[in-house]
């Protein structure tokens, strides 16, 4: 690949060059309009955006594209992101026009087919999850979680319980301590322990009157399923608590076990990882979260209902938390998961879980030996290894070995999550990955173990093989230059 | 099974490999009473079947041609040209995710910070990040991010904000016990001298510019209110009106955000967009969510990385600046994308031409239809609130089964106890609104109005 730097689109502008030409007005009719507004609240300089030719855009943003690893591209076992086929059929049903322009202000009778298909993924959701009811209103994984931990602060205010605590493992993912405190609780953190998993003692001694709820993710961050969670669930809820799931990992268990059978009373999950629909470099995704009978009346607006006479209309819950977003939440992620999930079918659910739980105790049980297990070798549908023997011994971190595995064709597991465990590496395959492809990166896994003792610079310096090499992090958040100016 | 490559040859080696007797085998650390034993009622679909559902599902809907809806009020129907959606169902930048291995990821970094250059050069602000949920969140986590940088608890939001912008304040704002108080509007516009000196302090006043009766706010006065409280000025902007109104950069405002749907992203039903949140270099440490920054790598090569990592929440957990994890990545690149291929002229005359439009529109209504402008000493942009000589959503009614026209938003859905607020439709022009469209309305309203006017004088 050329190692050359790409240029910004800025840099390849050329004063006077247009790129594509929108409906206009005439110029005299544009100069009226110009003219109409007061001076005084009329933009001095034009927007310094660049000036280029479609070919140059196309060109530009396809060679940027280049640059980029993908799920079409390489394999990616991102641990806890579910980086599963997109499969393209869902990406036709969302351009369909009839959904692309329907505008969110046209009134009930005119947007029936778009209030179904929310209807019918509620409704299809409710079995997986095993709970009373489903939004489909948040955005993402994270406002799945605002709304879920808003709905259990909505709870305990409507019976005055006073209660402000949210126990959250150390194991969490980072959001569920940040949601916890943006719906305006306290956190309390309890021990994993030695077999990975939440310490029920730990958990005792965290429980009080205090206790508005704990945050769970089952199975954990470790991969590994919460065999104590019945247990669980009888003391939080014995203590006064609600059970909040975050269904991050809700690919290791769908259609095989369902959180609300678990005890929990809210739930949210991710159409981006479980329901297939694309990550695209960051979003968008959506979060839809389910509910035990009891905190119905607190879920947000607005939400989809059927009348008896099969009509579909927009329901404001009794006491809801309120509106999380401007309109109807992301319609075309929606119509996506639908997609996939009309796909799958139940049965197809299950299978998904299964594939999943598959290829990571496949992974897990042919890695090197150098990738130690600290739990085991039963996992879900993601594996965690570490390399803290090779840092010890060699100076090899789990970092170096992530870029190494980049430059021979791989995106990188995630590293560094949990924290609990150092020189971490967290692999999920996903079901969508052959035997063929898991093999290949086994091969990539045992290169590097043999680099470990062979080769080791070529860890330390790596990716060498890449248009850029490694990047310098801290000079980033020294300079701080997050915009260019032309 | 859709989308599983294995075959029973596959899973009996892998089986074998792992040492387990069966796939349920594999489930075994469950326990036995918690393991699902019911199906799922739902049948598998073929491809063709699973379009079939959407297409009747398609039929169910009813899309108003572009020239025939005249209705704004947050979701805005601009030209898209064709290159937005190729580029952006482009796998590599579709089925990639958020770049934390910055060398494979150097093109989603690099739009990423492209966009952010595109948002600080459109509000003339320093810094961006990389995208919000939408408009409405991004004004919330501003208000957020105004609180952690001021510690009061306290935000004065405007009358003429929409009303679920509001709303979704409200519900951001509750969990940390912040006070919204209500700037009072005079006419179309916000009375920001109801701010008086000494008025109790906040940590944010913001100005929706334009407002959501389509009015243009003085932002000068809006900052001098925000002084007056002690507070940071947020201003809420429309991104394509930017190219022909004042910035919120050179009215002093601290924060910018904004909806960038306009911005070449279907309405489709209002998800998924994407909001921008714009600042002053100096409160980028308070800033959510993702941000991309300039570096090199060893060879003094140029490259992007995510950086000021160490607000966010999975480094920081419980302190982070906000829980938000990741952006709308794909919106944000159909946005950058959109802003390259119209560049500076483009989106020029996307804004006068709009603006033209709506003219065009409101001199007719109230010319030749009895209408009148509900604030006619307010400027308008691409919107403007209409008093008609009927009751608005009759009007709105009759033009939508009479002629197939959305004609507007009924006024009063938002804002009932302003005066007259039945008659008050909120009508919205873009580019794609011809010379004949408007005629069409024209033709259609007068003969709405005069069958109405008849029947209500008929004996």
């Amino acid at each position: 690949m050329d190692p050359t730097p790409l240029p910004l689109i800025h840099e390849l502008s050329t004063p006077g060059r247009r790129g594509v030409l929108p409906p206009s007005a005439p110029e005299e009719e544009r100069r009226a309009a110009r003219e109409s507004l007061p001076e005084h609240l009329r933009r001095r300089e034009p927007a310094a955006l660049p000036e280029v030719s479609e070919l140059e855009a196309v060109r530009h943003f396809t060679r940027l594209s280049q640059r980029n690893y993908s799920i079409d591209g390489q394999f990616y076992p991102l641990g806890s992101c579910t980086m599963k086929y997109n499969p393209r059929l869902n990406e036709k049903i969302a351009a369909m026009p009839a959904f692309q322009g329907l505008h969110p202000r046209q009134e009930e009778a005119d947007i029936q087919g778009i209030l179904r298909v929310y209807h019918d993924l509620q409704e299809a959701l409710k079995p997986v999850l095993g709970l009373e009811e489903v939004t489909l209103a948040p955005a993402a994984g994270a406002q799945g979680e605002f709304t879920g931990m808003s709905i259990i602060k909505a709870y305990h205010e409507d019976h005055g319980t006073g209660r402000d605590e949210v126990l959250v493992p150390d194991a969490a993912h980072g959001t569920n301590p940040a949601t916890a405190v943006l719906a305006g609780f306290k956190v309390r953190e309890v021990k994993s322990g030695q077999d990975g998993r939440i310490d029920l003692d730990s958990l005792r001694e965290n429980l009080n009157g205090k206790t508005a709820g704990i945050m769970l993710t089952n199975p954990n961050t470790c991969g590994l399923f919460e065999k104590d969670i019945v247990e669980v669930a009888r003391l939080v809820h014995e203590a006064g608590g609600l059970l909040y799931y975050d269904g991050a990992n809700l690919n290791a268990i769908a259609g095989r076990a369902r959180p609300g059978d678990m005890g929990f009373d809210v739930v949210h999950i991710n159409l981006h990882k479980t329901f297939s629909t694309p990550h695209g470099g960051g979003g968008p995704g959506a979060g839809p979260v389910a509910v035990s009978a009891r905190l119905t009346p607190y879920l947000p607006a607005p939400h989809v209902i059927r009348s008896d006479g099969g009509r579909y209309s927009f329901l404001t819950p009794e006491k809801t938390i309120g509106k999380l977003l401007g309109f109807h939440g992301n319609a075309g992620v929606i119509l996506r998961a639908m997609a996939y999930t009309l796909s799958q079918g139940g049965e197809g659910l299950r299978s998904v879980a299964d594939h999943a739980t598959l290829n990571a105790n496949y992974v897990l049980s042919r890695l090197p030996e150098v990738f130690e297990r600290p739990f085991g070798d039963l996992c879900k549908h993601e594996a965690i290894v570490t390399v803290r023997k090779a840092q010890k011994e060699k100076g090899i971190k789990a970092f170096d070995v992530a870029k190494r595995l980049l430059d021979l064709g791989f995106h990188a597991p995630t590293i560094y999550f949990p924290l609990l465990v150092p020189e971490c590496f967290l692999i999920e395959p996903t079901e969508t990955e052959s035997k063929e492809t898991l093999d290949r990166f086994l091969a990539a896994m045992e290169q590097i173990a043999r680099e470990m003792d062979e080769d080791p610079e070529s860890l330390r310096s790596a990716p060498v093989s890449l248009p850029t090499g490694r990047l310098d992090e801290a000079s980033a958040a020294r300079e701080l230059n997050v915009c260019c100016r032309i | 099974m859709a989308y599983i490559p294995h075959t029973d040859a596959d899973r009996r080696a892998m089986l074998e490999a792992i040492g387990a007797k069966s796939m349920e085998d594999l489930f075994r650390d469950i326990p036995e009473e918690l393991r699902y034993k019911g199906t799922l009622d739902l049948p598998a679909h073929s491809e063709y079947e699973v379009e079939q559902y959407f297409e009747a599902r398609a039929g169910e809907n009813r899309v108003f041609p572009a020239g025939r809806n005249f209705l704004g009020a947050g979701a805005y129907r601009h030209f898209i040209p064709a290159a937005v959606p190729y580029i952006v169902s482009r796998g590599e930048f579709m089925t990639s995710y958020t770049p934390y291995q910055a060398e494979v990821s150097q093109g989603t970094l690099q739009s990423i910070f492209e966009f952010q250059s595109h948002i600080c050069a459109l509000t003339a602000m320093e810094v961006a990040n990389a995208s919000m949920y939408d408009g409405a969140t991004a004004l919330a986590e501003a208000l957020v991010m105004a609180l952690r940088q001021k510690r009061t608890e306290r935000v004065y939001l405007p009358e003429l904000l929409p009303p679920e912008w509001t709303e979704v304040c409200r519900t951001f704002l509750k969990g940390l016990g912040v006070e919204i108080r209500t700037i009072p509007a005079n006419g179309g516009r916000t009375h920001y001298s109801a701010i008086p000196e000494g008025a109790d302090p906040a940590c944010a006043l913001v100005v929706c510019t334009p407002n959501a009766l389509g009015g243009i706010e003085e932002g000068t006065q809006a900052r001098e209110a925000a002084d007056r409280a002690g507070a940071l000025l947020v201003a809420a902007v429309n991104p394509t009106s930017l190219a022909v109104l004042t910035p919120p950069g050179d009215y002093g405002a601290d924060i910018a955000v904004g909806e960038g749907q306009p911005l070449g992203v279907p309405v489709s039903f209002g998800g998924p967009w994407a909001g921008f949140l714009a600042c002053r270099k100096k409160f980028i440490r308070k800033m959510p969510g993702r941000v991309a920054g300039e570096t090199a790598d060893a060879e003094g090569r140029r490259g992007y990385v995510l950086t000021l990592q160490t607000r966010e929440q999975h480094i920081r957990r419980d302190k982070a600046t906000s829980n938000i994890c990741t952006n709308q990545g794909l919106v944000a690149l159909a946005i950058t994308v959109y802003l390259t291929l119209l560049g500076r002229e483009g989106l020029r005359e996307v804004a006068e031409t709009s603006l033209a439009r709506t003219r065009q529109l409101v001199r007719l209504l109230t010319e030749e239809a009895g209408c009148s402008l509900y604030d006619p000493d307010t400027p308008f942009f691409h919107e403007a609130a209409v008093k008609l000589p009927i009751p608005a959503e009759t009007f709105r009614r009759r033009m939508k089964d009479g002629h197939g026209i959305l004609p507007g938003f009924a006024l009063a859905n938002w804002f009932p106890d302003l005066p007259e607020a039945d008659r008050l439709l909120l009508v919205n022009c873009t580019e794609l609104i011809s010379s004949s469209d408007i005629d069409n309305y024209r033709r259609a309203a007068l003969a709405v109005l005069e069958e109405e006017t008849a029947a209500s004088n008929a004996p």
